[in-house]
């Protein structure tokens, strides 16, 4: 059995990944993507959490965790199909018309 | 009643006013319950008139039927009267006895003012703010002086103000100010504590300022009115001063907690005391302008001569008065006084001597009649802070009863004063506006140019007056032989004791009231000669100018007060002297009732009286007595008629009174003093003694240059200074906002940024 | 963890989720009300015709376009009184993961009132398509009857509402939850409802765009929170709140997993209270959405991120007379906010953008009274006062922010709203909204005797007391005592600064509202339910200033903390 330790460091690479690329990517799907990434960094602790602990606690997070993943995916994707009719763009560098 | 038929029956408007008291009697009120009334009617009814004018302006009802408020006013003032009527009638026979509870109800319980302490609870158990009815015999003959005289003004202001052109659609402010002029007289003198003495002593300050500068625009009036609120200002800083140290030594400033024991069982401190009683004292020096604070009183002339008459006269400048026989308690040796307050009482007496001297003498020459009256009045008013100056003088020695006579006899001359004065101001007014009026009538065909070297106050434009203007020209003169003092009329009861008593203390007991005895007794004959000056010279002889021969009595409301102060003045004064008048106004401070100098019959109180004035017992103060009534009744008049008296135009003639005393006048004899009013005491006296140039360069050299200092900090450090906050903010806005770029990712970034400094501070702070 | 799996069954447990359980109703009644209709479904193989009542032709009644805004009203309303019913319940455990008690009630009864102003201000107030106009006194009744067809044609009304007591239900179950990752969960049903709102106006380019931005930072953070909060499960072993504050306090130093759990968590509460640097999306967002949707997201929002704050924050990690880990952080961060928040507002042009900025500042000052409490120098009456001078705070920005953001709404009704200018001479095209409104900015800016300035006092002078005792009683002068006082004083200091500076903004509304020349002098369109929301925030703004009912309100807040202290 795998150590949780070695979940949870694949965890960190994970995050760090996701959240080097929010604020590198340009697009707006892919930037959704490495929340995606981070949030299962998250379950992956959860999942080394429970792995440690013995406790069924974690894989209930987890599973909830993907849920709210789904929905975050749902409502992004249909936010940013509303902001690509009106501006024809999904690129967040493009999408200032708000600032200041 | 009223004189113009057409406009008597605007009275029925005020009659809802005066039912109010008949009312509440009916309803089984006491008359100290119903005295809140005094001041609470004119507090409501100022707002309605200011308000209701500003929003009627102009409209047919509210200017002929409510006279632009004037109505409203008649009618707020009439139940104060009434409501005054009241309280003097319950009071005046059974006054409260000094060590029961003279403050006889409370209208206010401010508890809600307490502070909020720390611990959200609140100190309650001390009452900071109440005030109460303090009654004795000084509260209710300045109260009904007050009451009645602005009642009388404000019905001769109907006349008066409603007439004139210039006032037009402003008299709304007149009679709003007016109302709330007379709320702080009446709630000060009610007030049972010196605060609030002190609050409504500033309502009128306020008031006096307003109705002052009533004619704004003209530059004089501002200037006028911003001096008179200064200077009384300078004396209400140290009359604050002296309630601070009042407050610190006694705790309170309740009229009720202080009068009971003055002296706090021995134990209070009479430097201390002195100096809270001094500071005291000069607030009243500014207030009833005195020396040195006398400069605004004559420039004050410049508003509505009613409000001259209320103001400058009969009410306001009795405040400072009032405030100073509030003192007599504090210094009253036989009943817990303070010892060793002499000097108090001879800085009071002699700054009353100065001034009735030096207001005198410049009267001499002032030719504008409501100057010489202003100068008159400071005069008079000076006699009385002699007088009272002698008082507390007698007081802090235990000299019972002279202190009774004189401080009786200068309230009783406070009450002559105001009532001659009041109905002089209101007959200068009645000749002012009758000769403006003529004025205007008859260069009504050169246009309005012509007419504005023509000034209706000056008397060199006058004589002559007596058979144009009868009913004035009779008031006028018992007015003016009150003021003198001729025997048996009005201010002479009063006026005598004074001097006798301010003598009897100089003979018998203190050198130095030898000063303000030998100032006042001076004044007594100069009085009798510029006020007779004045009248010779509005009255008698023939006609100065083209226009004062077009003159007549017509205008509606004048006359009214004017008889009926003429009757008080001329038999008023005589009544109540006789029945006792002095003996009852000492009585507020005769704590152990033994000092009564009532005589057991009418009778018996009528001959003492008469002994008191002509014989006394002692033969100084007879010939005191004696060489006044000579000055004042020989010598002054007889100098004035050689000087401006004559015969009228031939056919012309006037009340057989009048008629007399002008043609009397004119067998003196004629003297030329023309190269007397060149002299350069003549032309030091014209220039007010040149009080007001030293003032103004006093101030030119201290105030002006600190003023432009602080103009010029507070236009470049401190404005600079926020002017710089404010382009660093605004640039600084301006960066903070660029950060906010509009991309997302650039938020994302600073979120980062932040996670990381959060982090970093968790995890650097605590290893 | 207790078990998650019981249910509540019994009538006591369920008495006291009754204003959820009235959301759930309006919820499940939304979908189902508008659409009844008569349509029949016909039993297979047979000629009978039940009626399902769902779907064909709608009833009149039912088409009503105005009907999900009637049932949300009604909703919230219920929901509201039966909150405030429970207030002063004794506190009871639901499930293991709630627990429903006086601090989640005020907090519930907070967000449910501006639920109900924002869902009474908004009838009529959303368009269904760009062209679609709201139905005026004046219009023929074929002309009503068109206008409402078109409001009704797609349906949206609904979502509105659907998504409006979502955020309820979600912000209602958070102030509840005991357990971290309830939690999360809540306050995420709440968040994603609330990215939908923001995004609502879609037709426009500001509404997909204001979403978009909202959203995608609102997830970041809210994925850093999450695993955050997966670190801290992994130091402990448990999410739920009373374990943690156990292990916490076993800690020996500082555990790294912890300390970035911690740290992660701000984060994303830091993004729902609009605290610096985490606050940039959402002046984006406000000036993008509906101007009722801002005030929510300015006020309920917010107090949901300070109830976080306080869960996390106050009970798990403040140690016992000792300085809390994150109490220099949380200091220094409040200090940026308000600063940020004063100066960004005090050059911005646009009404809904100064409003956001605002709300950045007052977030500031919130951190900053929390900060105290963290700073192991206050005892526990202090605390109790500073978190009631919060949560009393909290509660009245409910009225006056949101009441402000509603004065726009007004404005928004003609198209306007965006710009100061739009402002210009409201005083004499409308006077009692123009009053209510410079009311509101006087409340904002902390004027006596208005409710705002009665919190931001007790701020203050929670923090004033708390650290002014500090500073050497026995010192000659100002300046040694300075040197002496404890840091925390200097928070008083900026926060009353800031106040000062705030001022020039605030007032400068007033200003244009009574001193500028409008651009039309036309009234403003008719919007009863608007006014009538306005007034009620205005008059409220009063009275919770002020005498009995800001005495009432502040022993409510007060009795709330002081069980939420002492558990």
């Amino acid at each position: 059995m795998i150590d949780p330790s070695w979940i949870a460091g694949l965890g960190v690479i994970l995050f760090g990944v996701g959240l080097i690329g929010v604020f590198t990517r340009n697009n707006a799907i892919v930037v959704l993507m490495c929340i995606e990434v981070m949030l299962n960094a998250a379950n992956l602790n959860f999942v080394a959490g429970t792995m440690h602990y013995g406790d069924v606690d974690g894989w209930v997070f987890t599973s909830i965790a993907i849920a709210i993943a789904a929905a975050e995916v749902a409502i992004g994707l249909a936010i940013f199909l509303s902001l690509y009719s009106t501006q024809e763009t999904i690129s967040l560098d493009d999408a200032t018309t708000l600032r200041n | 009643m009223g004189d113009n038929k057409s406009e008597s029956g605007l009275l029925v408007y005020i009659i809802p006013f005066l039912a109010v008291v008949p009312f509440l009697y009916a309803m089984g009120w006491e008359s100290h319950d119903a005295s809140i009334l005094i001041v609470a009617v004119p507090f409501m009814t100022f707002p309605v008139i200011l308000i209701v004018g500003q929003v009627y302006n102009g409209e047919e009802f509210w200017k002929s039927k409510m006279k632009e408020g004037g109505i409203l006013a008649l009618g707020a003032l009439g139940a104060s009267l009434s409501a005054a009527l009241w309280l003097v009638y319950d009071y005046v026979d059974s006054l409260p006895n000094f060590d029961e509870q003279q403050s006889v109800t409370q209208w206010l319980e401010w508890v809600s003012f307490d502070l909020l302490q720390s611990d959200y609870t609140l100190t309650s158990g001390s009452k900071i703010l109440g005030m109460g009815v303090w009654i004795d015999s000084i509260t209710l003959m300045i109260l009904f002086v007050a009451t009645f005289l602005c009642f009388l003004i404000c019905w001769f202001s109907l006349g008066y103000m409603n007439t004139d052109p210039i006032n037009e659609d402003r008299n709304h402010r007149f009679y709003g100010e007016f109302v709330l002029f007379a709320l702080g007289m009446f709630g000060m003198v009610l007030a049972d504590n010196f605060l609030w003495l002190f609050i409504f002593w500033e309502v009128m300050g306020l008031c006096s300022y307003l109705l002052i500068g009533f004619y704004y625009w003209k530059d004089s009036a501002a200037y006028a009115s911003k001096k008179a609120f200064l200077t009384t200002r300078v004396g209400d800083v140290f009359l604050m001063i002296g309630l601070f140290i009042l407050y610190d030594i006694y705790g309170s400033l309740e009229f009720s907690v202080i009068f009971h024991d003055p002296s706090l069982n021995g134990s209070v401190n009479s430097d201390k005391l002195f100096w809270a009683l001094l500071m005291m004292f000069i607030g009243a020096v500014g207030k009833s302008a005195q020396f040195p604070l006398h400069v605004w009183l004559p420039d004050a002339m410049e508003g509505p001569t009613p409000v001259s008459a209320l103001i400058h006269a009969a009410t306001m400048v009795n405040a400072g008065l009032y405030l100073v026989a509030r003192m007599v308690p504090f210094v009253d040796v036989g009943h817990h006084g303070v010892a060793g307050l002499e000097d108090l009482g001879l800085i009071v007496a002699y700054v009353g001597g100065i001034t009735a001297f030096m207001a005198a003498a410049i009267a001499f020459v002032q030719n504008d009649i409501k100057k010489v009256l202003a100068y008159s009045t400071m005069s008079q008013l000076a006699y009385i802070f002699t007088g009272l100056g002698s008082a507390l003088w007698f007081y802090n020695n235990d000299e019972h009863h002279a202190a009774a006579v004189v401080f009786g006899s200068s309230m009783f001359h406070l009450f002559n004063h105001a009532m001659a004065k009041g109905m002089l101001f209101m007959a200068s007014g009645s000749v002012i506006h009758e000769v403006h009026h003529a004025h205007d009538h008859l260069h009504h065909g050169h246009g309005d140019g012509h007419g504005h070297d023509f000034d209706p106050q000056d008397m060199r434009n006058m004589g002559g007056l007596a058979s144009k203007m009868p009913v004035t020209a009779t008031a006028m003169m018992f007015g003016s032989m009150s003021i003198i003092g001729i025997p048996l009329i009005g201010g002479f009861w009063s006026k005598e004791g004074i001097i006798a008593e301010t003598w009897l203390a100089a003979l018998e007991h203190e050198p130095l009231m030898y000063g303000p005895a030998i100032l006042v007794l001076l004044t007594a004959g100069m009085t009798g000669f510029y006020m007779s000056r004045m009248w010779f010279m509005t009255f008698a002889g023939v006609p100065k100018s083209e226009v004062v021969e077009h003159v007549h009595e017509e205008t509606p409301w004048i006359k009214m007060p004017l008889v009926v102060l003429t009757v008080i003045t001329a038999f008023g004064g005589f009544a109540f002297a006789l029945l006792g008048a002095t003996d009852y106004l000492s009585s507020a401070y005769d704590y152990s009732g033994h000092l009564k100098l009532h005589k057991s019959t009418l009778l018996d109180s009528i001959l003492y009286k008469l002994e008191y004035a002509f014989l006394p017992e002692k033969i100084n103060l007879r010939i005191v007595g004696w060489v006044t009534i000579f000055l004042s009744f020989i010598v002054g008049p007889i100098l004035a008629a050689r000087i401006h008296g004559g015969k009228l135009s031939d056919g012309e003639s006037s009340t057989p009174f009048v008629s007399w005393l002008v043609s009397t006048s004119s067998k003196f004899g004629k003297q030329d003093v023309s190269s007397l009013s060149e002299s350069e005491l003549s032309v030091a006296l014209q220039n007010r003694l040149y009080f007001d140039d030293l003032y103004e360069g006093v101030l030119a050299r201290t105030v002006i240059p600190f003023s432009q200092f602080t103009a010029w900090f507070d236009r470049n450090v401190i404005d600079g200074l926020v002017k710089q906050i404010e382009r660093r903010s605004v640039s600084g806005s301006v960066q903070v906002r660029r950060l906010t770029t509009g991309s997302a990712r650039d938020y994302i970034l600073m979120a980062t940024v932040g996670m990381l400094s959060i982090i970093a501070l968790l995890w650097g702070m605590n290893t | 963890m207790t078990s998650l799996g019981q249910l509540p069954l019994d009538s006591d447990t369920a008495s006291s989720l009754l204003p959820e359980t009235m959301m759930l109703a309006g919820l499940i009644a939304i979908v189902l009300i508008p659409n009844l209709g008569d349509a029949k479904f016909r039993i297979p193989l047979t000629s009978v015709r039940v009626p399902v009542l769902l779907g064909g032709s709608r009833f009149d009644l039912t088409n009503d376009p105005r009907m999900p805004n009637r049932i949300s009203n009604i909703t919230f309303l219920l929901a509201f009184l039966s909150s405030l019913v429970l207030i002063s319940e004794s506190p009871r455990e639901v499930g293991g993961v709630l627990m429903a008690d006086g601090f989640s009630r005020v907090f519930s009864t907070m967000f449910l009132a501006a639920l109900l102003l924002v869902s009474v201000a908004t009838t009529y107030r959303i368009p269904a398509k760009t062209n679609a106009q709201i139905p005026d006194d004046s219009d023929s009744e074929a002309a009503i009857d068109r206008k409402i067809s078109v409001l009704i044609d797609n349906r949206r009304q609904v979502d509105f509402y659907i998504l409006l007591i979502m955020v309820g239900l979600g912000m209602s179950m958070m102030t509840m939850a005991t357990n971290l990752f309830m939690m999360i969960v809540c306050i995420e049903l709440a968040s994603l409802s609330t990215y939908v709102l923001v995004a609502f106006h879609k037709e426009s380019p500001a509404g997909g765009e204001a979403g978009a931005k909202y959203f995608i930072v609102g997830s970041v953070a809210s994925a850093i929170g999450i695993y955050g909060m997966s670190l801290l499960y992994l130091w402990s072993g448990s999410l739920d709140l009373d374990v943690l504050k156990e292990s916490w306090q076993a800690m020996d130093g500082v555990d790294p997993f912890a300390a970035f759990g911690i740290g992660m968590m701000l984060v994303a509460f830091g993004f729902k209270v609009s605290a610096a640097p985490f606050h940039l999306a959402a002046p984006d967002a406000y000036s993008g959405a509906a101007s009722p949707i801002s005030g929510l997201l300015a006020t309920a929002s917010k107090a949901m991120g300070f109830v976080a704050l306080f869960r996390v924050l106050v009970i798990i990690t403040v140690p016992e007379g000792a300085e809390a880990l994150w109490m220099v952080a949380l200091g220094i961060f409040s200090v940026v906010t308000m600063t940020w928040g004063n100066l960004a507002a005090l050059t911005s042009e646009n009404p809904k953008r100064m409003l956001a900025y605002s709300s950045v500042a007052h977030a500031g000052y919130m951190l900053a009274a929390i900060a105290v409490v963290g700073s192991g120098i206050s005892s526990t009456e202090e605390s109790v006062v500073i978190l009631t001078a919060v949560t009393f705070h909290l509660a009245v920005l409910v009225l006056f922010k949101l009441g402000a953001f509603l004065v726009i709404s007004h404005l928004e009704t003609e198209g306007k709203g965006h710009s100061i200018e739009h402002l210009h001479g409201l005083g004499n095209r409308d006077p009692m909204i123009a009053g209510s409104m410079f009311l509101f900015v006087l409340s904002l800016a902390g004027v006596p005797p208005l409710s705002g300035f009665l919190s931001k006092l007790l701020m203050i002078n929670g923090i004033v007391s708390t650290s002014a005792s500090t500073g050497s009683s026995d010192t000659s002068g100002i300046a040694t005592w300075a040197e002496s006082v404890d840091p925390l004083f200097w928070l008083a200091t900026a926060i009353v600064l800031n106040s000062a500076l705030s001022l020039f903004y605030y007032l400068r509304i007033g200003l244009v509202m009574f001193f500028e020349e409008p651009a039309s002098s036309k009234p403003l369109k008719a919007a009863p339910s608007l006014r009538m929301a306005i007034f009620a925030c205005a008059i409220l703004t009063l009275l919770c200033g002020v005498g009995p009912v800001s005495e009432w309100l502040l022993d409510l807040v007060n009795g709330a903390i002081d069980s939420f202290m002492h558990q």
